[in-house]
């Protein structure tokens, strides 16, 4: 099928007024030798996964259905790492899927776009509240992507100095990304425990990641990051990076712990996990003069010209790659603006109190957890300071791939196995915990990790 | 266009002023014409910093573009004009009052090099 | 005055209860004080009842338009109708509901996902004609960044990242591309355009001989909507100099399944899932800019790889000595998801049908609309073709008539860009408007070029009808105002 609405007769009726005589005459400036005829067309699917024909609506059901049923949709899932598994409140997919929204794009004519732009203000002062800074931008593609951003900010700040330190453990796969955006332009990245910052800081450091809760889940105090950073050489942003942005809601806030660049990511905030994407960067800093240097859309409020009504619009545009070009700091047009309503939708529906009740009971099933599996023989917790809603188990002599398949009969995800993702982590499984995981599927958890001893 | 005479000018709209061994830098009112209302100025190099004449020394933004200012002359960077960081407009409303950095030459030659009244107001369109 | 969400505020009200577990509730939190938000830092975000929820964002979709609303003939975008059987395929729990590091030792529940994605490079590999892809990228500009990585690593492999740090743009190059090309330490050069719109080959000849050029960034149509008659020759005059060619893919729907970037010269491609290939534009996103390559340079894609092996799916996460990752996981996968059902209910022959009904809309209007706006170039147009302001009477501009476009029912075309065209703007009605919204389009046109020249006022003052008039875009920037505590301050005042 196609959803083109015409009639035959109505395509007759224009190729008269163009003025061809068959459709293919329209691609008359192309040079022949490139045009796909009927057969060079047929020539090209070689591989089976396209046909030439399509399909009913029926037929598609059917084929993603088969594929749908191919995955395994875990009744309870224990594993984090930068993908939450969090409840999505039902007026999240029901005002997100309103035509008006989610069918228009980039709010360019402001008149006709007030709904969705003060959806976007109100998004951007809700993170602000969040991170407990001034400003927010109106997403990014993810918290490894908006990391890179923030450390390109940084540079424009400190141009002669070319050194990023990631004090905490940082979450590998936005190493990973981080490494391969600036592989272009000589950035060099090194990695300390938060405790030897200051050692590592020479005049070469334009910036410090903290990242907190780290990978391992440990809450770092970051405050005391800013402090040792800033004594030392104030011209050093401190940015913070959170891959859980529940955490936000319940712990000291990158604003009050004095940080110039609060990001990461918001797939938490009403975002399904979705084999990882899309997902949801967030930005915020304080200081109005990295606010000039913010990547990505921003939402103002201002005045009509012949008016007193006030109304909203895209605004410190000439930050922009469509104004600024080359000398952008950041390309980005098309950013996750659905995904920043599901999440403005989102802290609206759970509200201060409920977000603050949800990051609560994270931290205590995740404690939870980690206490019983601590009371199994040879588990220990190896997390030196406390953790949000997820933490890191060491077993000696365990098969962990015994216990994720014990798990697995269960209908569980159970930990990652740390191995798999780094080598220097053999042996570790790192557990996450939420609102999500019910009494019972917690039991079977540790069931299985009991049945895990060799 | 207001074209002062006692000014010298530069082929990308910059006026600059020999007063005291420093030089004062600004916009003219051509460049503030064409750049329409100047919402943001920024991008300064460090104060103190040693300057080439060509360099850019600050950008300015407005609402559709962005415009950079270019050192008439090699020096030191002395200052920088704190008022334009929340009146931006006063780069529009008073081109010649409101300068924008101030600098220390080092080659006090290149003032003369630089375009008279006259040869500047040849460049502008009629 | 505006409300908020924030004035809907009623403190122990919420949407979804507030929640307790009985498992867990005598124990103890365990982060120390010093650690969590005190009341200096208490968090600002109200408490608010579901029903005031569902009515605030309900009212504000009523101030929005959307392709669900009508005509959205934004030039560039491909605002094409969205399917919504994708939408309920996509939510599928067994697509949504799937972590993105589950099977990642074993590619054990995660077939299904593994062969949707291997089957969607594999078929965007045959539209285009390329030999493998990446599917990481989360927009267009994201894959542009990733192509320019791509000729980065490809030159330094070959020693020649000192010598070879120029790319290409022509002057109708969208903003993105040379942001890309920065973004990974290339100088930027912009080539003129001739006085047909096309790349100016002796310009072209003038910026390659240097020897200094790794590449040239390129659209195609043009973002003027016409086809790139000498395209054959532009890539292999880049070739001979030593450089890579990259296609932008934003036009793509001038010419999918008619002919194919890959036999055009292109080594590295993006295309745009939210243009091409319907996906939703959500508002300005989600997207997804798949990068696709010519085979000599597969080893360079990162993200994760597919592989089918004895009937098994399999990934592979990025090796070191490929390029990396340019993302988190494997990539906007939901996105990624519609456009996969997208091109199975259609076909090869049913994206052929779509390009050509795309090309013969927007010939209809620039045809129906020749005595009402000027088109400066006028060869064949594709999907898209620009006009301009010139001749509208009374000094009535762009941005006038797009404003009254506001008022009559329709959106506004792209404005202002390309900026080539003195007063651009850029019509791109896309297959899925029945004649009748072409028609609608055209009328509202003449009418306002009517309107221009007996009554300008009604265009210069446009939009009335809609819930403000022209904003002040100084003082937004000047004074900006960008959270509802700084409104009520600034209120206050």
């Amino acid at each position: 099928m196609d959803y083109i609405p015409h009639a035959e007769s109505q395509i007759k009726f224009m190729m008269e007024k163009v003025g061809v005589k068959r459709l293919a005459d329209l691609f008359d400036t192309i040079p022949r030798e490139l045009l796909l005829d009927d057969e060079r067309a047929k020539a090209i699917l070689k591989s089976g996964a396209l046909a030439d024909n399509g399909m009913t609506e029926l037929e598609l059901k059917n084929l993603l259905a088969g594929l749908a049923s191919k995955n395994k949709a875990y009744k309870s899932i224990f594993q984090g790492a930068g993908s939450y598994w969090h409840y999505i409140p039902a007026v999240v997919d029901y005002l997100t899927s309103r035509g008006e929204l989610w069918t228009s794009y980039t709010p360019y004519q402001a008149e006709r776009s007030q709904g969705y732009l003060q959806a976007i203000f109100e998004y951007q002062s809700m993170i602000a509240a969040m991170t407990g800074m001034n400003f927010s931008n109106a997403s990014l593609h993810d918290g490894a992507t908006a990391l890179v951003d923030a450390i390109v900010m940084a540079k424009s700040q400190n141009k002669d100095r070319d050194t990023v330190v990631i004090a905490g453990k940082i979450n590998p796969f936005y190493k990973t990304v981080v490494a391969t955006a600036l592989m272009p332009r000589d950035i060099k990245l090194i990695c300390v425990e938060p405790g030897k910052l200051a050692a590592s800081i020479d005049g070469s450091v334009m910036a410090i990641i903290a990242c907190s809760p780290d990978f391992f889940g440990t809450i770092h105090d970051v405050a005391a990051i800013v402090q040792a950073t800033k004594q030392k050489d104030n011209s050093i942003l401190v940015i913070q990076c959170i891959t859980e942005a529940l955490s936000l809601a319940m712990l000291k806030s990158p604003g009050a712990a004095g940080v110039d660049i609060a990001v990461g990511e918001a797939q938490s905030l009403g975002i399904p996990m979705c084999f990882g994407g899309p997902a949801l960067g967030f930005l915020a800093v304080s200081d109005s003069k990295l606010l000039h240097k913010m990547p990505g859309r921003i939402v103002g409020c201002t005045k009509e010209v012949a008016g007193e009504r006030l109304g909203f619009t895209l605004t410190l545009s000439a930050r922009e790659q469509h104004i600024r070009r080359e000398k952008a700091l950041s390309n980005i047009c098309s950013n996750e603006a659905l995904n920043m309503l599901r999440a403005a939708i989102y802290m609206a529906a759970l509200g201060g109190t409920g977000l603050k009740q949800v990051a609560t009971i994270n931290v205590k099933k995740a404690n939870y957890l980690k206490a019983k599996l601590c009371e199994i023989k040879g588990f220990t917790c190896i997390n030196e300071g406390p953790t949000f809603n997820e933490f890191v188990m060491k077993k000696k002599d365990t098969s962990i791939q015994k216990i994720i398949k014990s798990c697995e009969s269960k209908d569980i995800l159970g930990p990652l196995d740390l191995g798999t993702v780094n080598i220097e982590w053999k042996g570790l499984m790192l557990f996450c915990a939420t609102e999500m995981n019910e009494s019972k599927a917690i039991d079977d958890l540790i069931a299985s990790c009991k049945e895990g001893i060799a | 266009m207001n074209v002062p005479d006692n000014l010298k000018y530069t082929q990308t709209h910059e006026w600059a002023k020999l007063a005291n061994d420093v030089v004062v830098i600004g916009i003219s009112d051509h460049a503030q014409h064409e750049l329409t209302d100047i919402v943001h100025i920024d991008d300064y190099p460090k104060i103190g910093s040693v300057i080439k004449k060509g360099q850019v020394i600050a950008v300015l933004e407005s609402v559709k573009a962005v415009a950079e200012v270019f050192a008439p002359v090699s020096g030191t960077l002395l200052e920088v004009n704190g008022k334009l960081e929340d009146a931006p407009e006063l780069l529009n409303k008073a081109p010649y009052d409101a300068w924008i950095a101030k600098i220390k030459p080092s080659e006090k030659k290149e003032m003369t090099g630089l375009l008279s009244a006259e040869a500047y107001k040849k460049l502008l369109p009629e | 005055m505006i409300t908020t969400i924030f004035d809907k505020a009623a403190p122990g009200k919420n949407a979804t209860g507030f929640m307790t577990d009985k498992q867990v509730e005598g124990v103890p939190a365990g982060i120390p004080a010093s650690l969590i938000r005190d009341a200096a830092d208490s968090l600002e975000i109200p408490d608010i009842p579901e029903v005031e929820i569902v009515r605030h964002y309900t009212e504000l979709s009523r101030k929005n338009y959307g392709v669900d609303n009508g005509i959205y003939p934004l030039g560039s975008c491909t605002m094409k109708y969205n399917p919504k059987i994708n939408e309920t395929l996509t939510n599928l729990p067994g697509f949504r509901d799937i972590h993105p590091l589950q099977g990642l030792q074993d590619n054990r529940g995660i077939q299904g996902i593994l062969q949707l994605l291997h089957e969607t490079s594999l078929m965007l590999a045959e539209i285009t004609g390329m030999d493998a892809f990446t599917l990481q990228p989360a927009a267009g500009a994201h894959g542009e960044f990733t192509g320019n990585l791509i000729i980065k690593k490809y030159i330094m492999m070959k020693g020649l990242d000192k010598k070879k740090n120029k790319i290409i743009v022509p002057d109708t190059s969208h903003g993105t591309n040379p942001a890309s090309a920065a973004s990974c330490n290339f100088e930027v050069i912009e080539i003129k355009s001739n006085e047909q719109g096309l790349v100016d080959l002796d310009q072209l000849a003038q910026a390659l001989a240097p020897g200094d050029v790794a590449g040239i960034m390129l659209t195609n149509p043009n973002t003027l909507g016409l086809f790139e008659e000498e395209i054959l020759k532009v890539t292999k005059m880049v070739h001979d100099a030593g450089g890579l060619c990259y296609y932008d893919g934003a036009n793509l729907n001038g010419l999918c399944g008619v002919c194919r970037p890959g036999d055009m010269g292109f080594d590295i491609i993006h295309v745009n899932l939210h243009k091409t290939f319907s996906t939703p534009h959500g508002g300005g996103g989600p997207g997804a800019g798949p990068v696709g390559v010519k085979a000599f340079l597969k080893e360079l894609l990162p993200g994760p790889r597919t592989a089918l092996k004895d009937g098994k799916y399999s990934f592979t996460l990025p090796e070191q000595a490929g390029l990396g990752s340019i993302k988190a996981f494997h990539g906007n996968i939901g996105v990624v998801i519609r456009a996969y059902c997208y091109m199975k209910a259609l076909g090869l022959s049913g994206l052929r049908r779509g390009t050509e009904c795309a090309v013969l809309g927007a010939n209809y209007v620039k045809v129906m609309l020749k005595d009402t706006i000027c088109v400066p170039y006028q060869r064949r147009c594709y999907h898209e073709f620009v006009g301009s302001d010139d001749g509208f009477p009374n000094h009535v501009n762009t941005e006038d008539i797009a404003k009254r476009m506001l008022d009559l029912g329709v959106h506004a075309p792209t404005i202002y860009f390309p900026i080539l065209v003195h007063g651009a703007i850029m019509i791109e009605p896309t297959e899925t408007e029945a004649l009748a919204r072409l028609d609608g389009l055209v009328n509202i046109i003449k009418q306002i070029h009517k309107e221009a020249e007996e009554t300008p006022a009604i265009v210069k003052s446009a939009p009335n009808d809609m819930p403000v008039k022209r904003l002040d875009q100084v003082l937004a920037a000047r004074n900006p105002v960008l959270t509802v505590k700084a409104l009520k301050k600034m209120q206050e005042k």
